[in-house]
């Protein structure tokens, strides 16, 4: 398993160098670093000069990937790419390009708020979900599942934004029982500012997963072992979950720890209208004003927990199932 | 405890434990610990359950709320411009001038200066030219000496902690110690010391650093004598230090992160700047190489406030640097407010600065003042609010929400809510609705010193030019877009239509029939206000420029282009067709052509569109301060100004040298006239408003009067908490008992399933 990992990690380079070089590809031809500059300083009394004093402070007077007014190694490190982008595979996200703030500062400022909005959100939905799909998968064909069919596919099909917006309205303003908005980190002020968003981030995530996870255990109850537990005589309790579950574990397994990465990297619509301080208002808030060191850095970052995700992955495949061996 | 049935499913999942838990009553029980724990965290919810944004008692204090929606990047005197980060800065730092609360027109009073000092004239020979001899082809120098209040002290501050040698006692500290504390306020050891002259010298040399891009450089380097030689000298400081630093460095070398780690700090006040002298320990002279009385509006802002070189020294040592403060987020000053926690992202907090030097509430004001209870409190000393707190709110219908049930002490009103907030009868002046009003509210608007134009581009081939068939088609086309209707349908009427470049509030702004643009408008005396003149004058216009109904000489309607880089504003698409309806009055074809803002920039740099939309606000309440947007040699294209329409007009450019510089008076005021005449007769841009803003305030703020000049105002309003504290209790009581009653409702109507699953189970077992 160790050369296996080893391996999955190297690959995992090529893969992050790729990403790089695409974020800074898209931002760069298609936004110059002068464009930035201009949407930076602003509209008014910027001249040619500010900009371009701009530019060489930030380094972007460089040229994007060779320099051949420079002798190697300089030809390849006195360049934008090197200089923003190399640093990332040790952990160096630099400063912003708006107001110079250290970037690895602000993500582990940031990090806990994004994960203490997500955290309770991840596990209720996780066991809320999974218990109503298999009671939904038990009552299969009856009158509960289509009930819960009609309701999944309803809660669903409603936006997320309207969540949050009835759910302000009617929570913090009909029933006032919580702010509309707001972030204390402090505990237990913490509490009340997250009892709605994790509320409403609940309620969005049910529908999918209770839909998803049904399926999963509707597909296992149809296999062959399944049909051998029920000639054993076994109850429909015991085929449905102990057998079925334990068999279904692959692709919960799979569905959760891919979401470990989103925990971390914050929820953009909770963020930005309850604000909470977190990852996805700081990835909208990049965005807006073309803060291009966070937005590749943020890249960067989703794209390491993702591949890492994908390698624990892997990883519990071999544990919950034995069958599987990684070689 | 007997768990429900998600409970126990998620029970049995997660513990691999047989499901018939849920076909067969079973109960589960949970240990002590675990009870207790599950009742704490239900009680935890419950008692969580209040809609006060706040913590407990914290709005009983003398504190004033407040939200903002976009977060402050700089902090830093010398660079920071836009209005959500004066409205922080402005109240810490303290120019030598202000503008005076109530009075207006608006007028400048000493803050830290004794007094507002008369200009001195220098001819060629240093000779003193009394002011009616000080023409601008005489005058080679002048002086503004200013002299500052003597024992003025700055907040507490670490920069200003010093050992027994007269070393910072931070200079040792490990980056690691530092980091354990938020912000400077919290650092153990502060000091403070008196303000001096020489802090304001050092500031105006700042603005010089390259690496600062101080946004208002380029034009008072036009005039502080030896500025700009001053930036020259800089730039060369710092590049030799930064090509010493590669040379050690190697291949590998990063500047950024060089600089980051280890800032580089250069000697600001070693060379000469002979426009900005320190004459003593408070008095310090600046020098201009021309007559610029708009110097003294300059100096009312942040960008002249005083910097102490403790502050520069402190942020430079890389213990502070590493722990990540610095003056851009941590300012220094002498105002009646501190930085008490800076989270740009959630949350900022002012605190009454103890070592204020003191100030009293204005005894006077403009007619209507003191009937408006906004000298009751005339004399007394100030700031009267101790705390300001302001949370980050991005959306706007949860800060008006906020506002709603008390929590927030003064509010905007957004398009949305308009109608919720405001009546507005026909021919009245806007009220309050009855529902606001209930609340106890109070309305205050104010004429915003800013003004949108739509702008037509003097480069391009069909709208530009002086030929009169050209401004005639453009005067045709301001007739048909009616901007008292824009105003009515996107604006809720907030706004006046503009007659000319200068907004009301500004010198040489002309109310009333006085006022009328003569080539597009009239006065309507019944309804008082300025109304287009009738399609058909705009129809004859279309003729005179050969345009008639709008066909161009080969019989094709005429088809104009809008561009625009507001192709996300939800909003745009009905402007646009609002404007293709107006102009499609005269037989004009109008098409848009979209771009993002890089293209548009680009574009607008090179000159090649043809009608846009811009707008400006007032830095300082002067006429040249608008005027200049369209003075020939700072056009956009030609010479990089600001000047984006690029028009060039000898007649008005001449105008407008004369009174540029000259004092208030008949004479700048008939030279206005004339330029006016003249720009609303070329007509380089639709005059589209001036907005006009509208603010509500809670019953117990008081003395809250709009300033469109100055942020530093804060410390002149007043709050009643303990009336805040009443009514935010009466407005915001928890309704459990619609809770209650939807739960019962809930538990009645699923009563007979859960009896039916319950005998199932039964059966089953």
């Amino acid at each position: 398993m160790f050369a296996y990992l080893t391996r999955r990690i190297a690959y995992a380079f090529p893969i992050l160098l790729g990403v790089n070089l695409l974020v800074f590809v898209l931002f760069f031809y298609v936004n110059t670093p002068k464009n930035m500059a201009e949407t930076i300083l602003g509209e008014k009394r910027v001249t040619q000069e500010q900009i371009d004093n701009w530019l060489r402070e930030h380094n972007y007077h460089l040229p994007r990937f060779v320099n051949l007014q420079e002798r190697f190694p300089s030809t390849f490190t006195q360049t934008i790419f090197w200089q923003k982008s190399m640093g990332l595979f040790a952990f160096r996200f630099g400063q912003s390009d708006v107001d110079n703030h250290d970037i690895s500062a602000e993500l582990r400022k940031r990090i806990p708020h994004s994960v203490a909005l997500a955290l309770p959100i991840f596990f209720a939905s996780l066991l809320i979900t999974i218990a109503a799909a298999m009671i939904v998968a038990f009552y299969r064909a009856t009158y509960i599942d289509y009930v819960a069919l009609v309701t999944c596919v309803l809660m669903m099909s409603i936006s997320l934004l309207f969540y949050i917006i009835g759910g302000q309205y009617l929570f913090a303003i009909h029933l006032r029982l919580a702010p509309v908005s707001g972030y204390d980190a402090q505990f237990p002020h913490l509490v009340k500012f997250l009892i709605l968003p994790v509320f409403i981030g609940l309620i969005g995530s049910i529908g999918g997963g209770v839909r998803y996870y049904r399926t999963i255990f509707l597909e296992e109850i149809n296999k062959d072992y399944v049909r051998t537990a029920r000639a054993k005589g076994l109850g429909e309790g015991t085929v449905l979950f102990k057998h079925a579950l334990r068999n279904a574990l692959l692709p919960i397994l799979t569905n959760v720890i891919v979401s470990i990465p989103f925990l971390i990297m914050g929820n953009l619509l909770l963020e930005n209208f309850f604000g909470i301080p977190g990852l996805g208002s700081y990835m909208i808030e990049a965005i807006g004003k073309q803060d291009f060191a966070v937005i590749r850095s943020m890249a960067f970052l989703g794209s390491v927990l993702y591949i890492g995700a994908l390698i624990i992955v892997e990883v519990s495949y071999s544990i919950a199932d034995p069958r599987i061996r990684l070689q | 405890m007997r768990l429900n049935l998600f409970a126990r499913t998620a029970f049995c999942v997660l513990t691999h434990r047989r499901i018939p838990a849920i076909i067969t009553p079973m109960e589960l029980r949970v240990t002590g610990g675990g009870r207790a724990g599950v009742t704490g965290m239900a009680l935890l919810l419950v008692a969580s359950c209040s809609n006060n944004p706040y913590r407990p008692d914290e709005t009983a204090e003398s504190a004033y709320f407040s939200t903002f929606a976009t977060p402050p990047t700089k902090l830093d005197p010398t660079s920071a411009y836009y209005s959500h980060e004066g409205a922080i800065i402005d109240q810490i730092y303290e120019p030598p001038f202000t503008y005076h609360y109530l009075k207006r027109p608006y007028e400048l009073v000493p803050m830290t200066a004794t007094a507002i000092p008369a200009p001195v004239y220098l001819d060629a020979g240093g000779a003193v030219l009394p002011e009616t001899d000080a023409t601008a082809d005489r005058v080679k120098r002048v002086q503004y000496t200013i002299k500052i209040q003597p024992g003025i002290r700055y907040q507490d501050h670490p920069c200003f902690a010093r050992t027994p040698d007269g070393r910072s006692v931070y200079a040792d500290a490990a980056a690691a110690d530092l980091e354990q504390y938020e912000y400077p306020s919290s650092f153990p050891e502060q000091a403070s010391r008196t303000l001096k002259a020489a802090d304001y010298a050092l500031q105006i040399r700042r603005l010089a650093d390259p690496r600062l891009a101080s946004p208002i450089f380029s034009t008072v380097a036009r005039y502080v004598e030896g500025l700009t030689e001053l930036q020259q000298t800089y730039t060369e400081m710092i590049e030799a230090a930064r090509a010493a630093r590669r040379e050690a460095a190697g291949a590998g070398y990063n500047q950024e992160q060089d600089e980051k780690a280890n800032p580089l700090v250069i000697d600001y006040m070693a060379p000469e700047l002979p426009g900005c002298v320190v004459v003593d320990e408070l008095t310090y002279r600046i020098t201009l190489t021309t007559r610029y009385p708009q110097i003294l509006y300059w100096m009312s802002m942040h960008f002249f406030a005083p910097v102490p070189q403790e502050a520069i020294d402190f942020y430079a040592l890389p213990s502070v640097t590493a722990a990540q403060f610095s003056l851009n987020r941590c300012p220094v000053g002498t105002g009646a407010y501190y930085l008490e926690t800076f989270r740009p992202n959630e949350l900022i907090v002012l605190e009454e600065n103890p070592n204020y030097h003191g100030d009293v509430y204005p005894s006077e004001g403009e007619p209507g003042d003191r009937e408006a209870g906004l000298l009751v409190d005339a004399g007394k000393p100030v700031p009267f609010i101790r705390r300001q707190v302001y949370r980050m709110e991005k959306e706007a219908i949860p800060s008006w929400n906020k506002f709603l049930q008390g929590y927030v002490d003064a509010s905007g009103i957004a398009s949305d809510v308009f109608d919720q907030a405001i009546e507005m009868a026909a021919g009245n002046d806007p009220s309050l609705s009855p529902a606001m009003a209930g609340k106890g509210m109070r309305l205050l608007t104010d004429i915003r010193t800013m003004l949108w134009w739509t702008a037509f581009n003097f480069k391009d081939d069909v709208v530009g030019g002086l030929a009169p068939e050209r401004f005639k088609l453009r005067q045709a086309i301001s007739i048909a877009l009616d901007y008292n209707e824009h105003l009515d349908v996107f604006f809720n009427g907030r706004g006046l239509a503009a007659q000319g470049p200068i907004p009301p509030g500004i010198y040489g702004y002309r109310a009333g029939e006085a006022g009328t643009n003569p080539f597009t408008d009239v006065w309507d005396p019944i309804r008082a206000k300025h109304v287009r003149q009738p399609i058909e004058e705009a129809r004859q216009l279309m003729v005179e420029a050969g345009y008639p109904d709008g066909l161009t000489p080969d019989g094709q309607p005429l088809t104009l282009y809008l561009d625009h880089a507001a192709g996300l504003d939800p909003q745009f698409r009905s402007r646009f067709q609002w404007m293709q309806r107006g102009l499609d009055r005269i037989g004009i074809k109008l098409k848009e052509r979209g771009t993002d803002l890089s293209r548009f920039r680009a574009k607008r740099n090179s000159g090649e569109w043809q009608i846009s939309s811009s707008g400006w606000l007032a830095d300082y309440p002067d006429p040249e301060n608008f005027l200049f947007l369209f003075y020939g040699p700072n056009g956009k294209v030609d010479h990089g100004g600001p000047n984006t329409c690029n028009y060039a007009s000898e007649e008005f450019d001449e105008l407008f040298r004369q009174l540029e510089t000259m004092n208030n008076g008949p004479e700048r005021m008939a030279l206005i006239d004339r330029a006016m005449h003249v720009i609303q007769r070329d007509a380089p841009a639709v005059w589209q408003f001036y907005p006009v803003s509208f603010s509500l305030a809670h019953q117990w703020y008081h003395n809250f009067k709009p300033h469109q000049m100055s942020y530093s105002t804060v410390r002149f309003r007043r709050i009643d908490a303990a009336t805040r504290v009443r009514f935010q209790a009466a407005w915001n009581r928890p309704r459990w008992e619609i809770v209650a009653g939807a739960l019962a409702v809930l538990v009645v109507l699923g009563l007979p399933g859960m009896i039916r699953v319950w005998r199932s189970e039964r059966r089953s077992a």
